[in-house]
């Protein structure tokens, strides 16, 4: 064939540079995935009300330090509203939203923040993952020269850093906001506090960046993804509490529910003291039990991520 | 009259190369079906533990107390009060009767574990979900209408025809589900389903017309409809007052409810159940059906297509 | 010839389960454009994922460039899916795509604008890719695949979807890439047009197997100095002027085809004049093409023949 319109081409230029090692582009697959989610509104939703639950354990710690510096046994000064007696406040800052440093303000305030986790992952997991199953783009990334390992850690690091972001980041700014209005003596007295948070955080990224591969790879859309995890986030406590708290079967059965062994585990990794929840009867599923539990979403997850992901792109 | 004609031979059409065709094989008839199994589970091992019974459930308000040791409390009194006679056949014949209701408690036990909260609260907007939003959804989403369109038959009669097609699968589906769940449970469970069975399905039928409809007409209905299930249906159903009489499910729960008061079984203090007679309950499901199916020919009728990409 | 095979495939088997797609294909190919032709479900995508490793032969081996280690790095792949991701804008994608082959992220960028540049897409770079048409998917495609200046590139339907310009636009890009850069084409396509246009070697496959692997001209035909002459007017003579130049002859009523086979280009002249004084007319003079399309569906039925 006569080339006719070649005059009208920039010269193609060959390429003989540099190259960064092949699993640096893992860390390229994140930046995209997280830059896809930053465009999403629902996270931009499921952010700002994460960050005005920080904000208020952060200014009701900050509170519960100040009524405690003030004389005791005296009224404490409440703005422009009058004067509340500085015992009751304490009392109400520190039993009913335990908001003074112990352990259990860090329990309560990562499980709220990952609901939050849990409803972003749910509305925009499917456009972190599923799109590219649906799309067809799996061949894309299989075809170069990272492969799927790339793909799969690039993915994995972009859904964890969402799960810091909204849990373990915020947790540690409290922790040392309680540093700065304490005494740095509260780092030394609680260093466990601190692994804990951290130890929480990556129970949760293991439990639900796991779980989320699993669901989407197999069911591809954001439906299949909400009707999944209503399950196990819905039916599934449901159907325990009917057991255990209602017809009183053994306490052992919570272990089905997924989301009570996440939640004990980190209470277990924060040290702090079992509260029963309005309607539970019982609380003292054995640790082992939990971690039997989320081992189990864990090794079942990545079974089917290996299976789904490295060979329906091949036959695709 | 030629209208008639029409709609009739398009509602006989579409019902004949539909019905066998429901779509089972998508992931949500799976997730459906799991949920199903999981629920079974739980209810077999209840069964098996024999747990169906008031023995061990507690009376509301009284942590650390339970029927059983009402009944022991009572015969403690007739072996206290043992030397008078008449007072102690009285004890006895107290306990003797509580234990009978005891062991006779697994249908409102299932009941309202079961069937009130799990089945009608969860279970059951999901399964008449995954069938009756992909009835016209898929047809949407695959851009398949047009062909649909294509025949000289008036649009109304493809949704009813459509609808009529999906219904039975649903019903089926449903009243199934809810056999197995009763047959897991045993004898209180069956009596349970024979009981409550037409509810159930009427409910089904409500709840298949309401998410067809949303399925016809809405764009990204399956997100719509699930929406609608989890925030409506499970979460303002089970709160109290009266804003939950703006569910299906509600209205399920007051026919279940009088049924079982005639029998003298009161399933929930305070429900706001007794509120609607059967008849009405049933009229007002069937007339949520009815309302939908019309607004969904009517906009169905409406509907513009867009250029096929 | 003394090249290292681009690509060279011993004894090659797929098989899923029972059913075999691709069954003792052998054959090698050199550096060019490589048209790789069948017809639907003939075995090219599963030939294509064993080309680049995705997939793992049941037996049989391949080497590219005379390793059996198959080198991503060295292979541009673009697929036949719509494989993009409609969110990103064509520029960012490429890059990507670079940043993937292990390009730095200021170079890959860099280069994504010269090879976008050099398939001269304009301002269109800057829009999402969920905007695109088919024609410009097509390009960043092809571009995401030379994003890192590979050297072999593999194309499965790279015309698919494609109107008229567009594809011979593509084709051109091809021809330039391959004849001007040097790079080697694989081109899987079933449409017959296209490898005849702009392919130097051919790998037919049907139901799994290679039924030819040569270079165009070979599987064509060699058909040159043929020429076809309509001939009007006192047609008997001029036919027996041309005396046994003349290898065939078809009456089409009013005037008669006649084929005709010379030494060279230089006897045209001489059999013109030897019409014109018989008393023809010339109504036309063609030279003969060879005709893939003859070429294929002549492998196709020897197939069947052979199969029945």
């Amino acid at each position: 064939m006569a080339v006719t319109s070649l005059n009208s081409f920039l010269e193609y230029r060959p390429w003989r540079g540099l190259r960064n090692p092949v699993w640096m582009g893992a860390f390229a697959i994140t930046r995209e995935s997280l830059k896809l989610i930053f465009t999403r509104k629902v996270f931009w939703v499921v952010f700002s009300l994460a960050v005005l639950n920080f904000l208020l354990y952060f200014f009701g710690q900050y509170l519960f330090f100040w009524v405690a510096d003030q004389q005791p046994d005296g009224l404490v000064r409440v703005g422009g509203f009058g004067r509340a007696n500085q015992n009751d406040m304490m009392q109400f800052l520190r039993s009913v939203l335990k908001m003074d440093g112990s352990p259990e303000t860090f329990r309560n305030f990562i499980n709220l923040q990952s609901r939050g986790i849990i409803v972003l992952l749910v509305l925009a997991g499917a456009s972190l993952l599923g799109e590219d199953l649906n799309q067809g783009s799996l061949i894309f990334y299989q075809s170069k020269s990272g492969g799927m390992r790339n793909y799969i850690v690039g993915k994995f690091l972009a859904a964890s850093f969402l799960v810091h972001l909204f849990a373990t980041v915020p947790a540690l700014f409290l922790f040392l906001e309680i540093c700065f209005i304490d005494t740095w003596t509260y780092l030394l007295y609680h260093p466990r506090l601190l692994f804990g948070i951290i130890g929480y955080g990556f129970v949760i990224n293991i439990g639900l960046v796991s779980l989320l591969f699993a669901t989407v790879g197999f069911f591809r859309s954001t439906i299949g993804l909400i009707m999944c995890w209503a399950g196990v986030f819905f039916l599934l406590p449901s159907l325990c509490a009917i057991m255990i708290d209602r017809l009183r079967l053994n306490p052992a059965f919570r272990v089905l529910d997924f989301w009570y062994c996440v939640e004990r585990l980190g209470e277990k990794c924060l040290g702090a003291s079992p509260t029963l929840l309005p309607g539970q009867t019982d609380h003292s599923l054995n640790p082992w039990l939990a971690v039997a539990s989320l081992g189990f979403v864990f090794f079942i997850s990545s079974f089917l991520t290996i299976r789904i992901y490295f060979k329906k792109g091949v036959e695709s | 009259m030629e209208f008639l004609k029409s709609f009739i031979l398009g509602v006989k059409s579409t019902l004949a190369v539909h019905l066998f065709r429901a779509k089972v094989g998508h992931s949500l008839f799976w997730v459906s079906a799991g949920f199903l199994l999981l629920v079974a589970a739980v209810v077999v091992s209840v069964s098996f533990k024999n747990q169906w019974n008031y023995k061990t459930l507690k009376p509301r308000g009284q942590a650390g107390f339970n029927f059983k040791n009402s009944i022991e409390m009572i015969e403690a009194c007739s072996m206290a009060l043992g030397h008078n006679a008449g007072v102690s056949a009285v004890c006895s014949a107290v306990s003797g009767a509580n234990s009978g209701l005891m062991i006779q408690s697994g249908f409102p036990v299932f009941t309202k574990n079961v069937v009130f909260s799990v089945l009608l609260g969860f279970l059951l907007p999901l399964w008449c979900l995954t069938f009756a939003v992909e009835g016209l959804g898929s047809e949407r989403e695959g851009k398949t209408l047009f062909w649909l369109f294509s025949k000289p038959v008036p649009r109304s009669s493809i949704y009813v025809g459509k609808f009529l097609a999906i219904l039975p699968w649903v019903i089926i589906w449903s009243l199934g589900g809810f056999f197995v769940l009763a047959v897991c449970a045993g004898d209180s469970g069956i009596f349970a389903f024979k009981l409550f069975w037409q509810p159930i399905a009427l409910a089904s039928i409500t709840y298949a017309s309401v998410f067809f409809f949303m399925g016809a007409c809405l764009p990204r209905a399956s997100l719509i409809a699930l929406a609608y299930a989890f925030v409506v249906e499970t979460l303002l159903g089970s709160m109290p007052g009266s804003l939950k009489q703006l569910s299906v499910a509600f209205y399920a729960r007051c026919i279940m409810f009088q049924k079982s008061s005639d029998l003298g079984v009161v399933l929930e203090q305070g429900g706001g159940y007794g509120d609607f007679s059967q008849t009405m309950a049933i009229c007002f499901m069937l007339g949520i059906a009815l309302m939908f199916l019309v607004a969904g020919i009517f906009f169905f009728g409406k509907i513009e297509l867009r250029g096929q990409r | 010839m003394g090249e290292i095979p681009v690509i060279q495939c011993r004894n090659l088997s797929r098989r899923f389960g029972s059913k075999t797609v691709l069954n003792n294909v052998s054959f090698e190919v050199y550096p060019g454009i490589i048209g790789l032709l069948g017809p639907n479900g003939a075995g090219k995508s599963t030939l294509i994922k064993l080309i680049l490793g995705l997939d793992i032969p049941s037996s049989g081996g391949i080497t590219l460039f005379g390793k059996t280690k198959v080198e991503l790095g060295k292979i541009g792949f673009m697929p036949e899916a719509k494989a993009i991701i409609p969110s990103m804008k064509g520029f960012e994608f490429v890059a990507f795509a670079g940043e993937l082959e292990g390009l730095k992220r200021k170079d890959a960028l860099r280069r994504s604008h010269e090879i976008l540049d050099c398939l001269s897409m304009g301002e269109a770079r800057f829009r999402k890719l969920g905007e695109y048409s088919t024609g410009m998917i097509q390009k960043v495609k092809l571009a995401q695949a030379l994003v890192h200046d590979p050297e072999l590139l593999i194309l499965d339907e790279p015309t698919a979807g494609l109107d008229p310009p567009a594809r011979n636009q593509m084709l051109d890009y091809l021809s330039y890439f391959a004849r001007q850069q040097g790079k080697s084409i694989v081109l899987s396509t079933h449409l017959l047009g296209d490898v005849q246009s702009v392919c130097d070697q051919v790998v037919v496959l049907n139901f799994g197997n290679c039924l030819a692997s040569c270079s165009l001209e070979t599987l064509v035909g060699n058909k040159e100095n043929r020429y076809l002459i309509e001939i009007a007017g006192n047609q008997i003579d001029s036919i027996s002027a041309l005396g046994n130049l003349c290898i065939g002859t078809q009456d089409m009523g009013g005037f008669t085809k006649v084929f005709i086979q010379c030494e060279s280009t230089a006897e045209i002249n001489h059999i013109a004049s030897q019409v014109l004084s018989a008393g023809g007319v010339i109504k036309k003079f063609i030279p003969l093409e060879g005709n893939l399309d003859d070429a294929f569906f002549a492998l196709l039925d020897k197939q069947r023949m052979e199969k029945i």
